[in-house]
């Protein structure tokens, strides 16, 4: 059984068509790459499959059950994680604590417990803590650890974001442009990175422009033009499709 | 803080209260620092929501108002004891507060402003307006003090337990919660809610409870103070509880440092013992205060305690470097 099916998703806002009838399923343990021109439609789907963003029509169900009209915050406890385009950090908090928050959907620990600093409030803090660590460690920022998440380089700070959606411990991680900012060897070793995240078992889905890093990382491809889905299959298969040809280089050269 | 720090800090401040009022202070400074002591309390739970939270509220004396009416007539007319009567009007300001709290997620900046101003205008005809609860105009007098093992708490000299160790230890034992949520989860949700609230609710944090909780919180504590100030005036009325009082609360916590629990303290007294110097000029009070706030938000922005704080680190900073040429 696929992990996501998405039936006829559209979103428009006022007269725009941001997305038009997209149908795909994505497959437990695949990479998923989602291209296209900008414009294309391919941040509104992650916003809409992660609920950021209401669909204005269509079906979207993760492990058989239904999204849509789920607020972020719960479709993260089932599963979803995501990162976005530009990072989103919490600035006035460390690294350390910007992870930390990330693992508050797994404390045992509540407000009334936290109130007199009960044993259950001290030991899941420091299990809190621990496990923050250990998704630090994993995206190589340890040494970073008590730095402000203000101080770090736009490589850095993508690198939270991983740790970040990786410490919800999600089975789909949904990633907005990753290797954006980032020279030759920083694309290396995140292809490295994310191809780790995937033997762990976690799904991912990834939207990226550099056609290169896609055609090595990803196993599915899905293609969107003008909030319509053009094509969709293995890499090799869709690099040498035409309407895509068509869509990225325009219609008098293809 | 560390662990034996931060418990050494507690049981010291506990001393320092039950003994302040014993050592050659004034029976009218324990007033005042009695009144000072209560206001800290309110503004501890205001700084919450406005510090921490990044909520504004301008109906913070309705919730004062709302514990002290309950706490007030439990004791006259139903004959409950202060302890729990306090608790009652705690709790019934804390369900007021869950319930603004929720109409507060629909509003933010200029529009939450006018919504809890007008919950504070309402409140305030409420109290006027409905007298077979709450007095009407003449509001409620001869309110009893408390009794603890057959003695009267009250500021009177004879008493050992007074009036001020009442305020004060509410104050102490709310600041001892809430330093201890700021220090786990609900202080680390806050500030990454209030930075980015997109990421929070996207990695997991239900921003809206988390919203609600920082009304509710700050509505039982000054329910609380409330339930503290009818007990030590022995008297209420509904022009205590307007919208003055709830900018005085909004200074208090502006100039003492938002989101610091001893700015609350800083701002509380700041704001109660100036007005004992110019009693001849009380028409001029908001007038002055707004003086001071100014005054403040231009010196020193993030408040009086902000201001301490940062003049201690500078200082220890200076002698760290001292000692490390000397050696």
């Amino acid at each position: 059984m696929s992990i996501l099916e998405v039936e006829d998703l559209s979103k428009n806002f006022g007269g725009i068509l941001a997305l038009l009838d997209v149908s795909f399923e994505v497959e437990p343990g695949s990479i998923f790459g989602v291209i296209g021109p900008n414009g294309a439609g391919k941040t509104t789907l992650f916003n809409c499959i992660s609920g950021l963003e209401p669909p204005t029509r269509g079906r979207m169900r993760f492990k058989g059950a239904a999204l849509e009209g789920m607020p972020p915050h719960r479709i993260v406890r089932k599963g979803i994680a995501r990162t976005f385009q530009t990072a989103r950090l919490f600035l006035h908090l460390s690294v350390l604590q910007n992870v930390m928050v990330a693992r508050h959907i797994h404390s045992r620990s509540t407000i009334l417990y936290d109130l007199v600093r009960l044993p259950r409030a001290r030991r899941e803090e420091q299990a809190c803590r621990d496990d923050a660590l250990k998704y630090l460690e994993m995206v190589g920022l340890l040494d970073l650890a008590d730095k402000s998440a203000d101080q770090l380089t736009l490589s850095q700070a993508r690198h939270l974001e991983f740790a970040r959606a990786l410490a919800t411990e999600p089975k789909l991680l949904l990633l907005d442009e990753p290797c954006a900012g980032m020279d030759e060897r920083e694309r290396e070793a995140l292809l490295d990175l994310l191809t780790g995240i995937q033997r762990l078992g976690v799904t991912l889905m990834v939207i990226e422009h550099d056609i290169e890093f896609v055609v090595n990382l990803c196993t599915d491809l899905l293609v969107l033009n003008f909030g319509s889905p053009i094509a969709r299959g293995r890499p090799e298969e869709v690099q040498r499709d035409e309407t895509v040809l068509a869509a990225y280089l325009g219609d008098e050269l293809g | 803080m560390e662990g034996a720090k931060r418990t050494a800090f507690w049981i010291g401040m506990t001393f320092v209260i039950a003994a302040a009022p014993f050592l050659g202070m004034e029976a009218y400074t324990v007033q005042i620092f009695t009144l000072a002591g209560i206001y800290a309390t309110v503004a501890l739970g205001l700084s919450l929501v406005l510090g921490n939270a990044g909520q504004i509220s301008l109906g913070q004396a309705a919730f004062f108002g709302i514990g002290a009416y309950v706490t007030a007539q439990l004791m006259l007319k139903v004959g409950l004891s202060f302890v729990v009567a306090l608790a009652a009007g705690g709790c019934l300001a804390g369900v007021v507060g869950i319930s603004l709290g929720y109409l507060a997620l629909r509003f933010q900046g200029h529009y939450l402003a006018m919504v809890t101003l007008c919950f504070g205008l309402i409140m305030q005809i409420f109290f006027l307006q409905v007298p077979a609860l709450t007095g009407g105009a003449a509001g409620i007098t001869d309110i009893p003090s408390p009794q603890l093992f057959g003695s009267a708490v009250d500021n009177s000299p004879g008493s050992w337990c007074k009036t001020f160790h009442l305020a004060w230890f509410l104050f102490l034992g709310m600041a001892w919660f809430l330093s201890n949520l700021l220090s786990l989860q609900t202080g680390r949700a806050l500030a990454a809610l209030r930075d980015n609230p997109i990421a929070a609710e996207s990695l997991g944090l239900n921003v809206s409870k988390h919203k609600v909780q920082a009304f509710a919180i700050s509505a039982v504590l000054a329910g609380l103070a409330g339930g503290v100030y009818c007990v030590h005036t022995h008297y209420i009325g509904p022009e205590i509880f307007g919208v003055g009082a709830s900018l005085e609360f909004l200074i208090m916590v502006v100039v003492g440092g938002l989101g610091r629990p001893m700015g609350a303290v800083a701002g509380a007294l700041l704001l109660t013992v100036i007005p004992e110097f110019i009693r001849a000029y009380e028409e001029y009070r908001l007038l002055i205060f707004s003086m001071v706030l100014m005054a403040v938000v231009l010196v020193a922005p993030e408040g009086l305690w902000g201001l301490v704080t940062a003049v201690y680190r500078r200082i220890k900073s200076a002698f760290s470097r001292e000692s490390e040429t000397s050696e």
